[in-house]
């Protein structure tokens, strides 16, 4: 088997998949046909988990304050705020993106700089990281519903948006290694209000403009894979 | 091949906050007023069928408390880990009380790093398990009247364990 690693972009988003407050799948990762993968349960993974809302009339010629209706996960590392990883808005009008500078935890408002060539009344989609809400990485096997017990992992959104996974004390594991053969799925299940947009491409209304993911979020699941003797077409 | 007669039991490090809404029996969400001298139960979890789950001695646990006037709860609050069994009418005391103190002191990001791992502990009697249909109970005794706890403001949160280690475990039998 080969090592590999699986992240934002092999995962598929499954429009009006997460149903708030229901444990939903958010986003998929099907096993190609003819694959077998392998989750690794001792390697650390990696995740930041992101959401989406579009603010109009905003005037984005000046520096400019944004108040996200749901909870934003503040991000710091050594005790120094990482802003830029927490948010950043997208100006829709002109297409251009803009990195949060300074989050308020007390009042929940994001700060971001001017966007050159802003104007007064823009409309502005922002993504940040969520911090409210359950995470569940789940297997589903094809045909069957899905079992509480193949959780390869749970646990809440602020905590693994908000603390540095890049320490030994913070690392996150998988439970358990699990062998993913043709048409199994990867899901990543949330329970929150909150709709949960990690490729910014995927939220609902984003112009042509938009051509890479501007969301700070990430997946870094590390995994093996092999081709299977029945393997392809 | 697996004898058809063994149990298997399948333990997993978990997370129990307002948003566990399958275990949520109390609390979580709207406004409790809090009675002050006097323990209150702020939320509680019930444990579902076929399921256990399992307490370390020192549990990290974190939380952020508003009330309804958008403060925190004063820092002399005292919070208290619980259990209530099937069969108890009352809650029962399984550890020592801890002060809201250090959650109102320690940002967030501070309480979920592991600088401050130690400041976030609640000492227990000891290491237990929650059977099935037992609650798990948090009570805050307030030192004055009139403070309601607002579960609906996004910034009261709480945390019983730590995602991805085993503070709390789920067992399935």
């Amino acid at each position: 088997m080969k090592k590999t690693n699986l992240s934002v972009d092999d995962f598929k988003h499954i429009p009006g998949g997460n149903i708030p407050n229901v444990y939903s799948p958010a986003y998929s990762f099907v096993i190609p046909k003819g694959y077998n993968y392998l989750t690794i349960n001792n390697e650390p993974a990696r995740m930041k988990i992101t959401t989406a809302q579009r603010f109009t009339g905003v005037n984005t010629s000046q520096d400019f304050t944004l108040t996200p209706t749901y909870l934003v996960a503040p991000f710091t590392i050594d005790g120094v705020q990482k802003s830029n990883q927490i948010a950043v808005a997208f100006d829709e009008t002109v297409g251009k993106v803009s990195k949060c500078v300074h989050y308020d935890s007390s009042t929940n408002q994001l700060v971001f700089n001017t966007i050159t060539g802003g104007g007064t009344s823009d409309t502005v989609s922002v993504y940040y990281l969520l911090a409210e809400g359950n995470l569940r990485l789940e297997v589903e096997y094809p045909g069957k519903n899905v079992l509480a017990s193949t959780a390869l992992f749970e646990g809440s959104l602020l905590d693994i948006n908000t603390k540095n996974q890049a320490n030994y004390k913070d690392y996150l594991f998988l439970y358990s290694q699990s062998l993913l053969s043709d048409a199994y799925k990867l899901s990543l299940y949330v329970l929150t209000r909150a709709p949960i947009i990690m490729d910014s491409r995927d939220f609902d209304g984003v112009p042509s403009s938009m051509v890479t993911n501007v969301a700070p979020s990430m997946l870094y699941l590390p995994v093996m894979y092999e081709r299977t003797d029945q393997g392809g077409v | 091949m697996a004898n058809q007669e063994e149990m298997v039991v399948i333990q997993r490090s978990f997370v129990l906050n307002k948003d566990q809404i399958d275990y949520l029996s109390h609390g979580g969400k709207g406004t409790i007023p809090l009675v002050a001298g006097q323990y209150t139960p702020i939320i509680s979890w019930k444990v579902p069928r076929q399921e256990k789950l399992g307490l370390i001695q020192n549990p990290r646990v974190t939380m952020k408390l508003y009330d309804t006037n958008g403060n925190e709860l004063p820092g002399n609050t005292k919070l208290m880990i619980s259990i209530k069994k099937p069969t108890q009418q009352l809650t029962q005391e399984i550890g020592n009380y801890k002060f809201y103190n250090e959650y109102q002191n320690l940002e967030w990001h501070q309480q979920l790093s592991g600088e401050y791992d130690n400041a976030v502990r609640f000492e227990m009697n000891s290491a237990g398990f929650f059977p099935e249909e037992s609650e798990l109970v948090i009570l805050a005794n307030v030192p004055e009247s009139g403070i309601t706890l607002n579960w609906d403001d996004p910034r009261s949160q709480i945390n019983i364990g730590r995602t991805g280690q085993p503070d709390l475990v789920r067992i399935e039998v």
